[in-house]
């Protein structure tokens, strides 16, 4: 270390530093070494077009890795390919490669590029420009989204070679308007996907059929092109991948990226007070652990799991620091600042200007910020893949890295921390789809429809469409003659269909301070709890208050203020039954399925001061009521299992047998855990007895919960097999939930409440 | 599939089960007595398949409202001007193809299907009005195909609005079937943009309706608005019966014939102008013909109509004078926008607060008069109009007023030197 710095030279120093630190080594419950990995290179392939290899050459590399070769290799050899490697490991080279390679080839060729967002899109056009200019060719990479302004919209339709966009786009402006893309679509030689894993549950579900409308508009231009597609690390990436674009996938995992050893860190906060077993802060522990690194020079990325945890951190870290470093060189990153904001902390941070970042996981996806040399996790992010992907931003080549997962009080950070095996030994979550769920299904075949009839015997996806194609027609959307199916309707059916449950449309945020200018942006979800009247709005570490919110022209006026405290609002979420579709009794249980309504109503805010988190006011939200329609599955508990038991006895089972619920439902409907949700009330609003409910978290329902109401039985086997065959003593995050979440009896009592419900046969 | 199709059925809010009922009364083939012949039409066989075809004659000095057709005869070179292809000379009236579809909804997207394709041509005897309509979408091929083969030897289309509509969606259909060619290569003539120069500060709307009634003279009785041709097509492909949709043929046919009206009433604006006062023009209408002409590039004909306009803003029409006076000054008239804007002030009330007018004469006198004193003396007034409007709305516009003083300051100047020269001359 030098003495009068304080920086320390490596991390490998910094690492025997914390070793040597008792004050933090104390709180480590578990201190797990990754070895490191050499580099597996291969010579560029010889059919390498020169002037890729002379562009290449000119950025530093001059081989490939072992990943990247066989890619290339392996789409040479045409057949489809998803290439899994993790962060930062030269993935986009895998797609770039091959693409560019046919371009130079063949100019008349097109690709079309797709990204979830549109800021990966804006990076990937930034990336293939510096290449196409190395190369001296007259490549145009262009994005097509919201955001293309209408004037050079032609230019691209004719003369693009590469269209980046995302599937919304794709839905919505391209395919139904097909016939302005004739260039594109008779030539297209390729579709590249990128981060294939984030097209999961519903959302990819709805992709998946995009896929299938963009594949049948490429036969009808008699293009058959080869998709290049690229993950991050999930279980099942070649079979999920295989059912987004329904054709076989070749993988490509073998990693050829030389990675330093890794150091997993687990930090558990301590206690403060033995009687309640309250812990300390996260979010204090997490800043003293950034702190800690960032003052001794280490490039430090910090990841919270909420946007107003990404700003309490920033304001800590930045005024902590701001000797030493300078308040700029700490930055905050999220989704809701402007691009050009976000282009700014992009490169600040590949040229080390930047020394620390506090970020959602707006930067697990593959946005180009170079490679940090520590990371922090202030909470564990839901799955072992994010924790994966988020800890993959840390580590350079040769250098050992360094990732610290501070726990936060909620059981399941509890039972990670305390039980790590669990989080090394199990392996990352699969991806799952289902693009022949019905509703979804005549979603897109209506779409299809629109975009071109459909033929006798055609096939769209899986199965036959006779049936659902006979159904259109009763319903006067289709008609039939000739031997086809023509859209006969006067709507404009992707209009009506969305492929998020989310809707797209922003709030923005206008800083009055000075005049008036646009500060960022907040998804209309988030609106009633970020930014009610009052609140205050920290962007960038910058303290703003709400002044005025029009909730109608979805904009909120806020001005720079200084105070000690930030605001956490309050939501209330109720959930009715509006209307039982169906129903069935037996055995004392009572199912029924039917149209429920969720009202979250954002109903006050505390004022919490800063650094100390003591509250110091509250003050009422008026807003109206956000609510979500949609179908709902509910089974409630027998009268004989319920009398002669506590509160929280029923309370425990009922959020055990929940938990075991959200394990395996996912499984059945084939859809993301996201996507239903499951409620448990010991006292339910409609017949005042213990309830368990199951939604579609999708205005209108995707009909997943109808379908579990028609598996119940087997769902609730299926449910007693998982209880029975996990080996854990009173619950993990597993079966049904760490015992800090049930209580210690709660394993038992849910196996019980299972027994009764029929599960045990 | 069919049990879940079943759930989704009743998931479609009950609304399943009463189609299902409906869907068995539904004739199962088309009624054999279709009254095409009745209307003139017939149906049309090629070697692709078959369609309907509809055809009527005019006499070409039939008057549509008060319009004469054959008025275009002769003049239909002036039109080119109009064309998206300015350099696309209209050789002749025979080379107009008019034309007006159909379609099954809104938007441009390749689910919009033209189910009526309208055209008008003149030979040289006649105007014929053609209507291509399809029985089942399954004829658009057959159609498409002989439509195409119509078109060639016109260079120009006549439209409504079809710029961005009509045209667009039967080049989308084209491309559906794959059918390329020198169709797509035509060129343009939107009659919307140059109603939209003429009335659109004149009429309440734009619309073919209103223009023909208000411009053409031509009512239409009985009419099926178009807004519901969709909704009567629909119908028909659901029950097969053509009854319903006479009146949609009508309205079609009717349209195609006011586009022709439509040009003959432009190509004879654009000819001589003919004489106003027989157009029964107010003088908004004139003025706005006069920017058009100016617009389109015929400055003879727009300095007669802001001539004409003169004579009625001196004598009466005042709140024309400034329009007038700026249309002068752009076209380098500077005397005669300096006598409008005069007149403008005289006629004015002396408490106004409008200084543009003293800005412009300062100016005048300063540019191309050089007369100083007199340049000052207005710009004087120009602040004293200012500060008079300035004490009204109680705030003060401070870089207009310092514009003025600048200038002021300017001409003090100019005109002490101008004084001095004078009287050294002198």
């Amino acid at each position: 270390m030098n003495g009068l710095t304080g920086k320390v030279s490596s991390v490998e120093e910094m690492i025997r530093l914390i070793q040597a630190t008792p004050e933090l080594m104390s709180q480590v419950t578990c201190w797990h070494t990754i070895p490191p990995r050499e580099a597996r290179y291969e010579p560029f392939p010889s059919g390498l077009d020169p002037r890729i290899r002379g562009a290449l050459q000119q950025k530093g590399i001059d081989r490939l890795y072992k990943h990247q070769a066989e890619a290339f290799t392996a789409v040479q050899a045409g057949g489809h390919v998803v290439a899994v490697t993790p962060t930062a490991s030269g993935k986009t080279l895998c797609y770039n490669l091959p693409v560019l390679q046919q371009l130079l080839t063949d100019e008349r060729s097109r690709a079309l590029y797709l990204f979830p967002t549109k800021a990966l899109a804006q990076d990937q056009v930034a990336e293939l420009h510096g290449l196409s200019e190395r190369m001296g060719a007259d490549l145009k990479t262009h994005t097509y989204d919201g955001d293309t302004p209408p004037t050079v919209r032609q230019a691209i339709r004719n003369a693009g070679h590469i269209v980046v966009t995302n599937p919304d786009m794709l839905h919505s402006a391209i395919l139904p308007h097909h016939t302005k893309w004739v260039k594109l679509f008779e030539n297209l030689r390729f579709i590249v996907i990128d981060e294939v894993h984030t097209y999961r549950g519903v959302f990819g579900s709805h992709v998946a059929n995009v896929i299938r409308r963009l594949r049948r508009i490429c036969r009808f231009y008699g293009s058959s092109p080869q998709f290049i597609c690229a993950s991050a690390t999930i279980d099942n990436p070649a079979e999920h991948t295989c059912r987004l674009i329904g054709a076989p996938v070749r993988l490509i995992d073998n990693n050829g990226a030389p990675s330093g050893e890794k150091h997993f860190v687990f930090y558990n906060p301590p206690v403060v007070n033995r009687q309640l077993g309250i812990r300390k802060s996260s979010v204090l522990e997490s800043t003293k652990i950034a702190t800690f690194l960032l003052k001794r020079g280490i490039q430090t990325i910090v990841f919270a799991r909420s946007r107003v945890r990404v700003e309490i951190l920033l304001t800590y870290l930045q005024d902590l620091v701001k000797h030493e470093l300078g308040s700029k060189s700490i930055r905050g990153y999220r989704g809701g600042y402007l691009p050009k904001q976000r282009r700014e902390i992009e490169s600040g941070l590949r040229s080390g200007e930047i020394r620390g970042v506090v970020s959602t996981n707006a930067l697990e996806l593959g946005i180009d910020i170079g490679q940090l040399q520590a990371c922090v996790l202030n909470g564990y992010p839901g799955t072992i893949a994010s924790v994966w992907q988020q800890s993959g931003r840390a580590g350079r080549r040769q250098e050992s890295s360094l990732t610290f997962l501070v726990a936060s009080s909620n059981p399941l950070d509890q039972y990670i921390i305390q039980n790590p095996g669990y989080f090394f030994e199990r392996s990352p979550e699969r991806a799952l789809i289902e693009p022949d769920n019905l509703i979804i299904l005549v979603d897109h075949v209506k779409c299809a429809a629109y975009e071109l009839p459909f033929e006798e015997g055609e096939q769209f996806g899986e199965g036959k469409l006779d049936d659902l194609l006979e159904f259109l027609v009763e319903e006067r959307i289709l008609h039939q003659a000739g031997g086809r199916w023509y859209w006969m309707e006067q709507s404009f059916p992707a209009h009506d269909i969305s492929l998020r449950s989310a809707a797209q449309e922003n709030f923005v945020i206008v800083d009055t301070t000075n005049g008036s200018r646009v500060l960022g942006e907040v998804d209309r979800f988030s609106a009633p709890t970020l930014i009610h009247e009052e609140a205050i709005y920290i962007h960038e570490g910058v303290q703003f208050q709400v002044e005025k919110l029009d909730y109608e022209e979805k904009k909120a006026y806020v001005r720079e203020v200084s105070v000690d405290y930030f605001t956490d609002a309050s939501l209330a979420v109720q959930l009715q039954v509006l209307q039982v579709h169906q129903e069935q009794t037996g055995g004392g249980l009572e199912r029924q399925y039917g149209e429920v309504a969720i009202r979250a109503k954002p109903t006050i805010f505390k004022k919490i001061r800063l650094r100390t988190h003591e509250n110091v006011g509250y003050g009422q939200i008026h807003l109206p009521e956000e609510e979500l329609h949609t179908n709902g599955y509910w089974f409630t508990i027998p009268e004989h299992w319920v009398n002669g038991r506590s509160h929280d006895e029923i309370q425990s089972a009922l959020l055990g047998l929940s938990n075991i619920l959200v394990h395996i439902a996912p499984l059945y409907l084939m859809c993301d855990p996201q996507d239903v949700r499951v409620v448990p009330q010991v006292r339910a609003v409609h017949n005042k007895r213990p309830t368990i409910y199951l939604y579609d978290r999708y205005p209108g329902g995707v009909g997943l919960s109808e379908r579990l109401f028609e598996l119940h039985d087997d769902l609730m086997s299926q449910a007693h097999r998982l209880f029975t065959g996990c080996g854990c003593m009173a619950g993990c995050p597993a079966c049904v939930g760490p015992v800090e979440e049930v209580g210690m009896t709660g394993k038992t009592l849910a196996g019980e409440l299972l027994g009764r419900m029929g599960g045990a046969r | 599939m069919s049990e879940r199709l079943a759930r989704l059925r009743r998931l479609t809010s009950g609304r399943g089960e009463a189609q299902l009922g409906k869907r068995d009364n539904a004739p199962l083939s088309r009624p054999s007595s279709e009254p095409w012949n009745a209307w003139g039409a017939e149906v049309v066989h090629n070697r692709i398949g078959e369609y309907v075809l509809r055809s009527v004659a005019y006499p070409l000095d039939h008057r549509h409202g008060h319009r004469p057709l054959n008025e275009i005869i002769g003049r239909s070179r002036t039109l080119s001007v109009l064309s998206s292809q300015a350099s696309e000379v209209v050789e002749g009236h025979e080379r107009l193809l008019f034309l007006d579809t159909e379609t099954t909804g809104l938007g441009v997207g390749t689910g919009n299907l033209a189910f009526m394709v309208g055209i008008g041509f003149f030979t040289s005897e006649e105007f014929i009005v053609e209507q291509y309509f399809l029985r089942s979408p399954a004829e658009e091929a057959a159609m498409l195909h002989d439509l195409r083969h119509r078109m060639s030897g016109f260079t120009h289309l006549v439209t409504f609005n079809g710029r961005s509509f009509d045209w667009p969606i039967l080049l989308n259909r084209f491309v559906m079937h794959r059918m390329r060619g020198e169709h797509e290569t035509i060129a343009h003539i939107d009659c919307l943009y140059p109603a939209r120069s003429l009335w659109k500060h004149v009429l309440p709307n734009c619309r073919l309706g209103m223009v023909e009634q208000s411009r053409l003279g031509f009512f239409r009785l009985d009419d099926v608005p178009g807004s519901m041709a969709p909704t009567l097509y629909l119908k028909y492909l659901h029950d097969g019966r053509a009854q319903f949709l006479k009146g949609v043929f009508l309205h079609n046919e009717a349209d195609v014939v006011s586009l022709a009206a439509l040009s003959a009433h432009f190509s004879m604006l654009l000819t001589d102008g003919g004489d106003f006062d027989s157009l029964k023009m107010n003088s908004e209408e004139l003025y706005r013909l006069g920017l058009w002409y100016d617009k389109v590039n015929k400055p003879e004909l727009a300095r007669r109509c802001m001539e004409e306009l003169i004579t009625c803003a001196w004598y009466g029409e005042y709140a024309l004078l400034p329009n007038l006076a700026a249309w002068c000054k752009k076209s380098r008239l500077h005397d005669q926008a300096a006598r409008l804007w005069k007149r403008h002030m005289e006629v004015s009330s002396a408490r106004s607060m409008d200084y543009s007018v003293c800005i412009e004469l300062s100016m005048y006198h300063e540019h191309h008069d050089k007369n100083y004193g007199e340049a000052l003396e207005y710009a004087e007034e120009a602040l004293r109009r200012l500060r008079r409007r300035a004490a009204l709305r109680r705030t003060d516009k401070e870089s207009e007023r310092l514009q003025i003083e600048r200038r002021i300051n300017r001409l003090r100047k100019k005109a002490l030197n101008q004084a001095k020269r004078i009287s050294l001359l002198g």
